[in-house]
């Protein structure tokens, strides 16, 4: 009996350690990330981080651009499927993707961040070139919806806009192109009466507002983002 | 780059006396009575890494240690295993990768050519192995592997009959396995070391009374 479940031990023991080997780099493997950054008037930025990251926030290459806006780094590569990420002026791609309204993810404030990522499970990609990576000016949006006191009306409501990380797939056909950001329509009925949204996006870009006011067809707003600071009120 | 070509010199020198020693032909190889099994010998291993690789422009190499087992076959020729390890420190994370520590292991095995002069053995033997460099990133570690082959230059002394000290240089290769882009082929496609050791021999049988 005893020795019974000595093997029960031994059995889970050995499990135990086999997973707790499990990996997410990948063995005998290199890849080089290249690319150049530049603002919105192509002017070179330097000193901003790029890091190549796992799913699993594992660090596996980073560095920042030079005076010229250029960087090259030797990175590892995570094994799938875990997914490989670089990310240009932002802290670690894990975080951004569940958080990524949140500007605490941006390194340097003065500019806005991109996320490229691989979720493919087809890794013989050995070069990342990035290209030139153009970084615009960090913009924020004060949206106000005011409901006029005494109406009876409601509101359905959702914002398109490029996000101040904007995401890149790396298996896409356009590296300049980030991914929209949207969100999804939001009712407010009656009882609403002042609604305050912070979007965190672009200089230059703008922010579509798009709205069902009682049902009624949809109408579009469009705010350019003309100064880092912008207020949008809005009253029905 | 000084310490690397001092140490460079030091290691020729340890081979040319090794070799110089080899050509003397004064004393007997093993003729008399008693049974020369082989021997067994350990000690730390100083790896020096030369030439454009990551070995050498990306890691910081310290101290490990070499054991190897020689059981003789026909006469003068010695083979059997050999073990070693060293550990680093990663110098360079932009060219190499973000990891911070690698272990690298290696087992293989040796064929030698052995001369007892006197109470001197000079042997020179050539090795093929495999090579695992253990790497500790964040969170997580991973491997790179490759075929070693080594050229082992080898001088001991016996102070008693089943004891001795040895000193010996490794010119070695690493034919690295990492799959990389051709930007980094120079840096990842080998790694050269002309490795220093000296430490402990134990004579096997009763051979080396009558040397």
């Amino acid at each position: 009996m005893k020795r019974k479940h000595l093997f029960q031990y031994l059995f889970l023991g050995i499990a135990f350690v086999l997973q707790s080997c499990e990996v997410d780099i990948m063995n005998d493997k290199r890849v080089l990330v290249t690319g150049t950054i530049v603002d919105s008037n192509n002017n070179p930025i330097s000193n901003i981080s790029v890091r190549s990251e796992t799913s699993r926030e594992a660090l596996l290459g980073e560095t920042i651009s030079d005076e010229n806006g250029q960087f090259e780094f030797t990175s590892l590569m995570s094994k799938p499927p875990y997914n490989f990420y670089i990310a240009v002026n932002s802290k670690p791609f894990s975080e951004i993707w569940h958080y990524h309204y949140d500007t605490e993810l941006i390194e340097n404030i003065d500019y806005s961040a991109k996320a490229f990522y691989d979720e493919s499970n087809n890794r013989n990609a050995s070069t990342y070139h990035l290209g030139v990576i153009q970084l615009n000016k960090y913009a924020k949006l004060n949206l106000h919806i005011n409901n006029i006191p005494g109406d009876t009306n409601t509101l359905e409501y959702k914002l398109n806009y490029d996000s101040a990380i904007c995401r890149v797939n790396l298996n896409g056909n356009d590296l300049n192109r980030c991914e929209d950001d949207e969100s999804e329509f939001r009712f407010l009925d009656s009882e609403y009466s002042d609604i305050h949204i912070n979007v965190e996006s672009q200089l230059g870009t703008t922010v579509t507002f798009i709205y069902k006011l009682n049902g009624e067809p949809e109408q579009t707003i469009s705010i350019p983002l003309t100064n880092p600071e912008n207020t949008y009120v809005f009253e029905y | 780059m000084f310490l690397n070509i001092r140490t460079f010199v030091l290691a020729l020198f340890i081979s040319s006396t090794a070799f110089a020693q080899q050509t003397e032909t004064t004393k007997i190889d093993s003729l008399g009575p008693g049974k020369n099994i082989g021997n067994i010998s350990f000690g730390p291993y100083f790896p020096i890494a030369f030439g454009d690789n990551f070995a050498n422009n990306g890691l910081d190499l310290k101290m490990g240690a070499r054991f190897s087992f020689k059981i003789k076959t026909t006469k003068d020729f010695y083979v059997g295993p050999y073990f070693s390890f060293f550990k680093s420190n990663v110098s360079d994370p932009e060219l190499i990768g973000n990891y911070f520590r690698s272990n690298n292991y290696l087992v293989g095995g040796m064929v030698n050519y052995e001369k007892h002069i006197g109470d001197f053995d000079a042997s020179i033997g050539i090795g093929v192995g495999y090579s695992t460099y253990r790497n500790h990133a964040t969170g997580d570690n991973f491997s790179d592997t490759a075929t070693a082959v080594w050229l082992n230059p080898e001088l001991s002394y016996r102070f008693s009959n089943y004891l001795g000290v040895y000193a010996s240089t490794e010119l070695r290769h690493d034919f690295m396995n990492v799959n990389v882009p051709k930007e980094l082929k120079d840096t990842f496609n080998g790694a050269n070391y002309i490795n220093i050791s000296f430490g402990l021999r134990i004579n096997l049988g009763t051979a080396h009374k009558y040397m």
